[in-house]
């Protein structure tokens, strides 16, 4: 890994329009190949980053490298990237083979070899029958696919895309995500991927860099970031999570030992924050479980199920403590036990693994 | 029985084509009619004779007027194209405010008429430019040649009708998304080639519509060559006017107009070919008369 040189290196990255500073500090080393996805809530610098590459803004301050080469200076028509645009950006007085041919011709390929390539990668995007269509004559999904192929089809070092299922519905895009994999193994580009979607960056990702107030907060593998987020800012964004603020008392052999406002006791295996003895502990709705085996045998609360949410496979409960503190539980639909109905006094079980300690804001 | 939305078009539409319909359409085949006729000592006959036509095109002067009203149109289209499109350019993509185009369109608060004084005034013999050119010792007497010429027409023109071409180009600008210009570039081209390859194509309509209406005004405008046109600025909407006014021969005014809408036809498609032979318009076929496989 450390061997490979980073397809795109960003040092000290700042970006400021006007007196506002949009993006701050971004260190960013991305290896070629990878899946890396920019989340971030809306108005977190994501998009801006992506632009940086891209060449559509300048850089205020720091460095930017892409495939070894300094982009000082360069405009995007000379940069070894191509954009997939988040409402497309599809030209609509040519069809789709003329939009997917544009960047080859631009370069001033003609003739029996632009025809090959741009029909190769109509096939791969399985829209080799539509090539006489104008934009106006396609569907969503299918100029998302047009989208990609006139980006692809230019074999960019890197295919840079600005939340490009955001118009699309939920359906298409659980089909396009796949595609999107499938492509990505085909052409072996470098993707970078914006979203504020985390189910997509969870979905497509080999890395997330998860992104808040134009500071990078985090850069994981999506399992890891989701198991061990590092701030409450990443805890809270990534997946459903239950939160309670507490106070570190002690450490013993199995790890922090942190009080909490709901009356819980956790133990925590990981290294207290440097911040003081003020922390939130964090645990995710399906670390709870009403059967004692699947704990680890020495933590539990008892409460009240409040609420019950069934969708089928899952079923997200509401349990009440004593104190009033709700918590959310998730469960699997299960033969083997009965699960709790409304109102029932249940015990709740945890391994203190999934439990994750974040400092305070 | 109509649907509600085409009773409602009905509606909506009925008093604009009324009023078209009797004040556009109608005088316009009346002209059309006495374009026939024939006039006798200041009064007009019903007849149907060919002369009026034949006469103007046989017409050293008419020809002579014509080819100086299409000169001067066609410059003063296109130097208020080339002039609107930055303008236009910089207001939707760069400024994104419309503030400055309310300022532009202030200047319409002035009147025609004031602002052909105006350039008289500016353009004469002890006239603001003469004197600045004289006093910086780059000629040593006034040009006479700035006022009562073509150029003196064309640059009041442009002056007068560059405000209705950027106000035309804005509106088509705006539907014209920043992305597909990012696109471009993303795509490898410069920022012409970015022009040229994806705006224009897709502003065409827009473009050659402020081209036209241009072309159109200027052809046919009869006060500005005639208050600084001098006996080179003459145009074919003076002459038409003469007709009407001075000369009585109503037939033969009407002949010349109609001339004119065919000069203006004619300039209208040749633009279109021009735009299609350059691959800045594109015809859209049918779907089922397209090339399926290429």
């Amino acid at each position: 890994m450390l061997a490979v040189t980073p397809i795109i290196e960003i040092t000290a990255g700042q970006k400021s329009f006007g007196s506002m500073q949009v993006l701050h500090d971004i260190d960013l080393a991305i290896t070629p190949g990878e899946i890396v996805t920019l989340l971030g809530p809306s108005g977190c610098g994501k998009t801006t980053l992506m632009r940086l590459i891209a060449g559509f803004e300048d850089m205020s301050g720091g460095g930017l490298r892409i495939d070894g080469r300094d982009m000082k200076g360069i405009a995007p028509e000379h940069r070894p990237v191509n954009m997939v645009f988040q409402r497309y950006a599809l030209f609509p007085h040519l069809d789709v083979f003329e939009n997917v041919a544009f960047g080859l011709k631009v370069k001033g390929l003609r003739g029996g070899e632009l025809r090959e390539r741009v029909q190769r990668m109509l096939k791969i995007v399985q829209l080799d029958n539509l090539a006489n269509r104008y934009i106006d004559e396609l569907s969503g999904g299918q100029c998302q696919r047009v989208a990609l192929a006139r980006a692809l089809v230019n074999e960019p070092k890197v295919l840079l895309l600005d939340e490009p299922l955001a118009a699309l519905d939920l359906k298409i895009r659980q089909l396009m995500l796949e595609e999107m994999k499938r492509i990505h193994a085909e052409t072996k580009a470098t993707f970078v991927y914006v979203t504020h979607d985390q189910d997509e960056a969870m979905i497509l990702s080999d890395r997330i860099v998860l992104m808040d107030r134009g500071r990078i907060v985090q850069v994981d593998r999506p399992e890891v970031m989701y198991a061990h987020p590092r701030t409450l800012f990443a805890a809270k964004f990534l997946g459903e999570t239950n939160l309670f603020e507490g106070r570190i008392v002690g450490e013993g052999p199995e790890g922090l030992v942190v009080h909490t406002e709901g009356g819980v006791t956790f133990t925590v295996r990981a290294e207290a924050p440097s911040r003081g003895p003020e922390v939130v502990v964090s645990i995710r709705p399906e670390s709870f479980s009403f059967d004692p085996a699947t704990g680890d045998g020495r933590h539990s609360v008892s409460g009240r199920v409040e609420d019950i949410v069934f969708t089928g496979s899952r079923s997200f409960y509401t349990v009440a403590l004593q104190n009033q503190r709700r918590i959310r539980v998730q469960v699997q639909r299960s033969a083997k036990h009965r699960m709790p109905a409304r109102g029932a006094e249940v015990a709740l079980f945890w391994d203190h693994d999934d439990v994750a300690v974040l400092p305070i804001n | 029985m109509l649907s509600a939305g085409k009773r409602m078009g009905v509606v909506l539409a009925t008093p604009a084509v009324f009023y078209l319909l009797v004040f556009f359409v109608a005088p316009g085949l009346l002209l059309f009619v006495y374009s026939f006729w024939t006039s006798v000592a200041f009064r007009i006959v019903p007849d149907f004779v060919l002369s009026n036509y034949i006469g103007s095109l046989t017409s050293p002067l008419f020809l002579r007027v014509t080819l100086n009203a299409i000169t001067i149109g066609l410059s003063t289209a296109a130097i208020v194209l080339v002039l609107a499109i930055p303008v236009a350019y910089y207001l939707v993509y760069v400024a994104k405010s419309k503030l400055i185009l309310y300022a532009i369109l202030i200047t319409w608060f002035s009147s025609y008429l004031v602002r052909i004084y105006a350039w008289r005034t500016l353009l004469g013999t002890n006239g603001l430019i003469n004197t600045v050119l004289i006093n910086l010792g780059v000629i040593d007497e006034p040009v006479k040649a700035f006022l009562f010429s073509a150029f003196a027409v064309a640059i009041t023109l442009v002056h007068i009708y560059l405000p209705f071409a950027i106000l035309l180009i804005v509106s088509t600008f705006s539907e014209i998304k920043q992305d597909l210009i990012d696109a471009a570039r993303d795509l490898g081209t410069s920022f012409l080639g970015g022009f040229f390859r994806v705006i224009a194509p897709n502003a065409v309509n827009g473009l050659l519509g402020a081209f036209m209406l241009t072309f159109i005004l200027v052809a046919g405008d009869y006060v500005t060559p005639q208050m600084l046109g001098g006996a080179s600025g003459q145009t074919t909407g003076l002459l038409i006017a003469d007709q009407f006014r001075k000369t009585g021969n109503w037939p033969l005014g009407a002949a010349e107009a109609f001339l004119m809408f065919l000069v203006s036809l004619a300039v209208y498609f040749g633009m279109l070919w021009l735009c299609r032979m350059t691959g800045i318009s594109v015809k859209r076929r049918p779907l089922e008369k397209r090339r399926a496989v290429r």
